[in-house]
């Protein structure tokens, strides 16, 4: 009787840690994170108003949130990285990539500080102005970032883990980042 | 082994499986109810390089790289919720935009592997996307009638 009893509690026990396991490992794994070796990890967290949630939230849409791992949480955690000329920039992590969004304007998601990806960038356009402006986010690796154009190297302003894009030169002469 | 032993052994098994499988079950409906709440949209049109309305909107194809304006983009206007690009590679460059013409884009530009561009409101207009390189990835636009 004893033996059955030990046994039963046994079983029962592999089956309450087959399920926690499984719960506890799928909660975890969508739980948003940022890289160690991303400097925006140690800007304060704040939440986004849920009005700005949802609208950044359509933008990334279906594709992008699961790729990167964006779930509820992970616009309790937002980090504000800057004002551009069409809003502020939010970083926004995900449970495996990362977002950066201007709210009811645009979103760019990556997966910055991951091994050959040193940066994810964001930035507007006026084709009036030739003028291209916006921001990026660059791991703890990145000593210098520059715009690329086919004409020169524009060096980008870095600090903290951000840079600043706000250049003039004809679209079609940009080509990408330099980066050291 | 006794017939009774026999017996636990089987209930155990069946609460060890049910109970995974309700795990699983349970974590797959709230990714799948978040993602219904994430997205609504009328029409989808993928303009990379092929071209296909409300299917394969987000299947990835080889896109041919250029850093010029109405490198793809749509064949008419309409007015757009948003316009995407997503790509194999993060670390991809594209342009993505909106014209009330095909003369002249006003575009984001951005280093990443996916993007997506607030709408067009209730002006008609044409959806672009360029990538600066050869990608593997796809351009669609969300619009309604």
């Amino acid at each position: 009787m004893v033996r059955k009893a030990a046994l039963a509690a046994s079983l029962a026990a592999v089956a309450w840690a087959v399920f926690a396991g499984t719960s506890s490992a799928l909660q975890a794994s969508d739980r948003p994170v940022i890289r160690s070796n991303l400097a925006v990890a140690a800007f304060p967290a704040q939440a986004l108003p849920q009005s700005e949630a949802t609208a950044v939230n359509d933008l990334i849409g279906v594709q992008l949130a699961d790729r990167a791992g964006i779930t509820a949480d992970s616009f309790e955690e937002v980090r504000r990285i800057g004002q551009t000329v069409t809003g502020p920039a939010y970083f926004i992590p995900g449970s495996h990539g990362a977002c950066i969004a201007v709210v009811a304007e645009a979103v760019v998601c990556g997966d910055p500080g991951a091994p050959g990806i040193p940066s994810i960038a964001l930035a507007s356009f006026d084709a009036r102005s030739n003028r291209l402006s916006g921001i990026g986010v660059a791991a703890t690796t990145v000593n210098a970032i520059a715009l690329e154009t086919r004409a020169e190297n524009v060096p980008l302003p870095l600090a903290n883990g951000v840079f600043r894009i706000n250049t003039s030169a004809p679209r079609e002469s940009i080509r990408g980042f330099a980066i050291h | 082994m006794h017939r009774r032993s026999k017996m636990w052994i089987v209930l155990a098994a069946h609460l060890t499986v049910a109970a995974t499988a309700a795990a699983v079950a349970l974590a797959v409906a709230g990714q799948s109810a978040r993602a219904k709440e994430a997205y609504a949209a009328t029409h989808c049109t993928h303009y990379t390089p092929t071209y296909s309305q409300d299917y394969n909107c987000y299947i990835w194809q080889n896109l041919t790289g250029s850093g010029y304006h109405d490198h793809y983009h749509t064949t008419g206007v309409a007015k757009r919720d948003d316009n995407h690009f997503s790509s194999q590679s993060s670390s991809d460059y594209w342009w993505l935009g909106y014209s009330p013409s095909e003369a002249s884009f006003p575009s984001y530009w951005g280093q990443g592997y996916g993007t997506g561009i607030s709408g067009t409101g209730s002006s008609y207009e044409y959806a672009e996307c360029s990538p600066l390189y050869d990608v593997t990835g796809a351009c669609w636009t969300d619009w309604h009638d």
